[in-house]
């Protein structure tokens, strides 16, 4: 039986660290309720979800104050490995969790250490398999699973020791938004159970769509509590803690931040509206019927001059299996154009092809009206700049002003040239306060940055930037994308591979869809990616809104609607 | 037929002996050959080891160079091995440096194929079994089964890292060994990073799954020890010991 779980003024310091990771927190976790633990990067979210597994304490050293308890017990009197039958833990990398070569191997690990019998392991296996959809995959190889799978998998090998709790750290962040749908139908079918669930989450949406609580760290303290919709409804906190806003309610700001008369009309409570359903409610009774109001159109941008053409490629990593299958693209100069798609579906594949890192296997990829075939990476990289993934894939050098100027080192160019250059990137990054410091001792968001900046010192015709939100925060995100598009409005060709409708909305002017190693859809980004603001305009004028921008729509729809104030 | 754990462990084990107490090319080269004979009799990919081989070339280069040039005339038996090829100032090329040498780049290589004949395609679940009878302590079997899990997830993070330097100008398949060498740090130094922090992770991951909540695990499937593969394991391991034996003894295998 589910018992609560309480936080009760726990503190911890990691064993190298300079300043407590978790301050002060108190929380309660009741028996059968869904939490979710929000932050920004190095809020103390893992820290605090390792803490509710006591993993924090037992495995890591450190100091810790305070106490956990599960129900009447104190979580410091047990062994990680013996809370692990009451309290389960998914950590945010399902890679690094998969012990099994088998899937059926992996899932009868934790079954196997608490010497369950044989049966009981099989029947296990097979319950905890079909209950996360992967029935059937007992003897598939884990190495043969996509992102999606393997998260699934972990969650499988986790519930299968039969926990009481759940905590989730971060599970969705790498999945597409179908693997993401999918794995949050688990969690809800496992509090249909009655299970206790904890889950750090960085979308929004998520969190108001399953959470009935909601925790937020700052600096290792809890700067909010309480319900989720309560917190989304204030845009200007959610902001300041480092979360990204629910589009509605950036809208509904804006409006009164331009009508602050407004406010009298909001529904009962007074509550900022915060979903499609609310906002649309609240507009029926304020606007008029005409005129529609018209946010800006983006302006136009790109020439007529190809830089990337893409014809007929196909791709495999191994003969037998092809996962590209004759992708036709041209992209012009100046365009901002998304890649997007479910996991596996070749997005990433496609843009390894434009700086030679892949070799078709057949057709052709000219870059600026040149075969790629070839010219070899490092010559490539002149013209086109590729931010990976994890910037971590590529740091290594002593300082920032070191790693900025990389690209030139190991192309020969003299000293003085490499510093002014360096100066000028570390200038129009922002990183020019940081240059001599330690990119290893930076947070994620700065060292994103900084490999963008290493990549833009070779001034590339072409970015290409690949999952510019994962691990970030939204303050990450925002310097990220706001140097994107100043670099966009400076005519670099922009191609960024992202599974983030609401961001590709907000930043790109085209939407490129690659599914099953196929261009699927291709066109301007307000027909492809359906956003909230689409939605609304959609339930509110029957028709798309020209603009992704909530400021912008959220000025116009004040101004509309003025006239029935 | 393709053997379980214990026997490929024995196969290793018996290399290991041989080829340290031979010290001549040839005898080492035979080593070499029986161990890849074991392996196409087990029907591993051999050409898998390949890799594995060419990124430790300029390693096997470096030594037979240096040992060519080092060996000592003590070590040498035969008047003939000391016939001197070259001279460049105190530096002496003979006939035994050049034996010297292959022998140790012989010895390299019949240790990578029985080590990658060895885990190739071993599950942790095998290694945490194997330890589990043998009654290893707990934190040898969690080494060993955190190394052996973290080794897929190294090798796809060696290629991403290569990618990612590869992409901002870095050349790595281009030039000489020594700029070669030089261009590896930048690929050394973020998997040495991450690696630390994926053991990190994987730890905790063991942790959270049990691991270590008893001494042993339960058994899930019986295995069986199939005589031939007993009587194999006997007959290696009886080489590696007939090896050393046949070295002290009767000096086989002796420069």
């Amino acid at each position: 039986m589910p018992q609560d779980l309480t936080v009760d003024s726990v503190s911890y310091r990691y064993p190298s660290g300079s300043r407590d990771a978790l301050h002060d927190v108190s929380a309660e976790f009741a028996a059968g309720s869904c939490t979710a633990i929000m932050g920004a990067t190095e809020a103390g979210k893992s820290t605090l979800l390792q803490a509710l597994t006591g993993v924090i304490g037992d495995l890591d050293g450190g100091v810790l104050s305070g106490r956990i308890r599960y129900g009447a017990a104190d979580l410091a009197d047990y062994r990680v490995q013996t809370l692990t039958q009451y309290i389960g833990l998914v950590l945010q990398d399902p890679a690094s969790q998969i012990i099994g070569r088998t899937v059926g191997e992996d899932v009868a690990f934790g079954p196997r250490n608490h010497l369950l019998p044989r049966a009981e392991i099989t029947r296990r296996v097979a319950q905890m398999l079909e209950l996360v959809g992967l029935s059937g995959f007992e003897t598939r190889s884990t190495a043969e699973l996509s992102g999606g799978e393997l998260q699934r998998l972990a969650i499988a090998g986790v519930l299968a020791m039969g926990p009481e709790v759940l905590c989730l750290d971060e599970a969705t962040a790498e999945l597409d938004p179908v693997g993401a749908c999918r794995l949050r139908q688990v969690v809800a079918s496992l509090r249909q159970r009655g299970m206790t669930v904890v889950t750090a989450e960085h979308d929004p949406a998520a969190v108001l769509d399953q959470a009935s609580g909601i925790v937020v760290l700052d600096a290792g303290q809890v700067a909010w509590r309480g319900a989720p919709a309560d917190f989304f409804a204030d845009p200007d906190c959610v902001e300041r803690l480092g979360i990204r806003p629910l589009p509605m309610s950036v809208v509904a700001r804006e409006m009164l931040r331009d009508r602050p008369e407004l406010a009298l009309t909001l529904p009962v409570g007074r509550r900022l509206p915060i979903t499609v359903a609310e906002m649309s409610g609240w507009l029926r009774d304020l606007l008029p019927a005409e005129p529609r109001p018209h946010p800006q159109a983006p302006s136009a941008h790109g020439t007529d001059r190809p830089v990337i053409e893409i014809d007929d490629l196909h791709f495999g990593y191994s003969p037998r299996a092809e996962v590209l299958h004759g992708i036709h693209l041209t992209i012009r100069a100046g365009e901002f154009v998304a890649l997007t798609g479910p996991n596996g579906a070749g997005k990433t594949t496609v843009a390894k092809h434009l700086n030679g890192l892949l070799r078709p296997t057949a057709g052709r990829v000219l870059i600026c009206g040149r075969d790629v075939s070839g010219r070899p990476t490092w010559q490539l990289a002149g013209q086109v700049g590729y931010v990976v993934q994890n910037p971590d894939h590529q740091i290594f050098c002593r300082s920032v002003a070191d790693e900025v100027g990389f690209a030139l080192r190991v192309a020969g160019r003299p000293q003085a040239e490499i510093s002014a250059r360096t100066t000028a990137v570390l200038q129009f990054t922002g990183l020019t306060d940081l240059c001599e410091a330690n990119p290893l001792t930076l947070t994620r968001g700065q060292r994103q940055l900084v490999a963008m900046a290493s990549t833009l010192i070779a001034e590339p015709e072409i970015l290409v930037i690949d999952e510019p939100t994962t691990g970030q925060d939204w303050r990450g995100v925002q310097a990220i994308m706001d140097l994107v598009d100043r670099l966009n409005q400076q005519g670099t060709t922009i191609v960024m591979i992202s599974h983030d409708r609401e961001l590709i909305a907000h930043h790109a002017r085209r939407v490129v869809t690659i599914d099953g190693g196929r261009v699927v859809a291709d066109g301007p980004v307000q027909t492809q990616v359906t956003t909230q603001l689409g939605e609304l305009w959609q339930q509110c004028f029957g028709g798309r809104p020209d603009s992704c921008d909530e400021i912008t729509a959220g000025r116009r729809l004040a101004q509309s609607c003025g006239a029935r104030t | 037929m393709r053997l379980g754990l214990p026997a490929r462990l024995a196969v290793l084990v018996a290399t290991t002996l041989a080829v340290m107490s031979f010290t001549h090319p040839l005898w080492n080269f035979g080593v070499l050959c029986v161990v890849l004979g074991l392996a196409v009799w087990q029907r591993l990919p051999v050409a898998a080891v390949w890799p594995l081989i060419r990124a430790s070339l300029a390693v096997f280069v470096l030594v037979g160079f240096c040992a060519a040039f080092a060996t000592s005339d003590r070590v040498l038996h035969d008047p003939a091995h000391l016939q001197v090829l070259a001279q460049w100032g105190p530096l002496r090329f003979t006939v035994g440096g050049v034996l010297m040498g292959g022998t140790f780049v012989l010895r390299m290589l019949a240790m990578i194929v029985a080590t990658w004949t060895a885990i190739y395609q071993i599950s942790v679940d095998d290694v945490l079994d194997l330890a589990a009878r043998w009654r290893l302590p707990s934190w040898l079997s969690i080494l060993i089964g955190s190394a052996m899990a973290a080794l897929p997830n190294l090798a796809r993070r060696h290629e991403q890292i290569r990618q990612a330097q590869q992409a901002r100008g870095q050349r790595l398949d281009s030039g000489g060994p020594v700029e070669r060498w030089k261009a590896n740090a930048a690929i050394v130094v973020p998997l040495i990073t991450s690696s630390l922090l994926t053991a990190e992770s994987l730890g905790v991951a063991l942790s959270v799954r049990g691991y270590g909540a008893h001494r042993t695990m339960t058994v899930m499937h019986d295995v069986v020890r199939r005589p031939q593969e007993v009587a194999l394991s006997v007959l290696v391991l009886a080489l590696g010991v007939c090896a050393v034996a046949g070295r002290l003894a009767w000096g086989w295998g002796r420069l």
